[in-house]
């Protein structure tokens, strides 16, 4: 899910990274917009926030949105980043684990901080915002980067004009039956529906057990961080098992 | 690469400009502190008449909304840093009230301890001898009821 870049990623590999990514971050919008009363997985609503601030002369709100835009736009950087320089240093698994690591610590940091010490003072609720908007930024850098720009999951404008650009083009027959465009179709469509998914989730959780949601999004990240170690292990040991069993056989004949 | 270390440059200046002003800068809680006085409850909803527009709701749609708002139904507010008191007839009522803002310092909260009710306004101005909140009731009725303060400021000319 994490290993292959870009044109070496098949449909199925961004169908699981897509579907998973926008599930967790359905799940932090939300979490987000219950707690904070701010959206944290896009950041068009922020800009235009930052003209009406601007046009208005409250400086000091401008300059916090202004500093949550940075914040998205520096996590998507880092992330790209980390892709393109680290892979001689950390080799390409690890280079592309990194932004999901960092974006984990982000969340548990926010969850950990709402569960024991926050007071619900506007400062400590502008750094939380302006954290979850720098993990959001990771989470989508590195979608959007491995997989050529085809996976975009924590805002869904982009998506639903190129879902409804899809579905028009449904109507012509040529399209219908090729393959790379209906592959698309149900790319866009399964990380629209985990998106919601994950919204509703979150939103019906949160009243269960509150800030323990956060930890439940650790998780679905924590997942998609081992699923190619496991796979890779998995593989390993099948391929070992075959190879004594064969290495076995030959023995006995 | 000159260009690019400039872009970097230029944009490290921009953000450590808007970290100062909001470290420095003085919030918006602490804009609120104090006590105001309500001047009026207004409620926006456009109703048509006809081919008549008509601002004025009708009194039972009036008393649905406005019905059991914490704001609604006391003048005169001191907020202070830690909770929320009620001014009646000059004598201080601590009615258990705490107030927070919320997100980026546009949304008001406050919360009824006793009953644990929790009731959310939308700041929508904010200066030193003004406050304008709108309700968040429900979805349906958001931004319909509109509710103007002013700035009680202490008058020290006649103290002395």
């Amino acid at each position: 899910m994490l290993r292959k870049y870009s044109n070496h990623r098949t449909n199925a590999d961004n169908l699981k990274l897509g579907t998973l990514t926008a599930f967790s971050a359905g799940m932090v919008n939300v979490l987000s917009l219950i707690i904070f009363f701010s959206f944290t997985s896009n950041v068009t609503g922020h800009y235009a926030i930052l003209a009406q601030e601007i046009a208005k002369q409250n400086w000091i709100q401008a300059c916090v949105v202004f500093l949550w835009i940075f914040l998205f736009f520096a996590g998507s950087m880092v992330s790209n980043l980390l892709i393109i320089h680290g892979n001689k240093y950390f080799g390409r698994h690890l280079s592309h684990a990194i932004p999901i690591i960092l974006e984990t610590i982000c969340i548990l940091y926010t969850g950990i901080y709402l569960q024991y010490f926050y007071t619900e003072s506007l400062y400590e609720t502008e750094l939380l915002v302006a954290l979850l908007l720098l993990a959001m930024g990771l989470q989508n850098g590195l979608t959007a980067s491995i997989s050529n720009s085809s996976v975009k999951t924590t805002h869904l404008t982009g998506l639903t004009t190129d879902l409804a650009i899809n579905l028009s083009m449904m109507t012509k027959e040529s399209f219908r039956k090729d393959p790379k465009v209906r592959a698309k179709g149900k790319l866009l469509f399964f990380i629209m529906i985990f998106y919601m998914m994950g919204a509703i989730f979150s939103g019906l959780l949160y009243y269960e057990i509150k800030y323990y949601t956060f930890y439940i999004v650790c998780c679905v990240l924590c997942f998609i961080m081992l699923y190619d170690y496991y796979k890779l292990s998995i593989t390993k040991l099948v391929h070992g098992k075959s190879y004594l069993l064969k290495k076995y056989k030959n023995s006995n004949q | 690469m000159k260009k690019v270390a400039t872009i970097f440059f230029l944009l490290f200046l921009l953000v450590t400009t808007a970290a100062v002003v909001v470290v420095k800068g003085r919030g918006a809680e602490r804009n609120l502190i104090g006590v105001w006085e309500k001047e009026g409850l207004d409620f926006e909803r456009v109703n048509f008449e006809g081919h008549e527009i008509k601002s004025i709701i009708l009194q039972a749609q009036e008393n649905e909304i406005s019905h059991d708002l914490i704001v609604d139904r006391i003048n005169m507010w001191e907020f202070s840093r830690d909770n929320l008191k009620v001014i009646n007839n000059t004598k201080k009522e601590n009615n258990n009230l705490t107030w927070k803002l919320k997100g980026r310092g546009h949304i008001l909260e406050i919360t009824d301890n006793k009953t644990k009710s929790v009731e959310s306004y939308q700041i929508q101005e904010l200066s030193d001898d003004k406050l304008v909140v709108f309700a968040n009731i429900d979805l349906q009725v958001r931004g319909i009821v509109k509710i103007t303060f002013k700035k009680n400021k202490p008058n020290y000319a006649k103290k002395i």
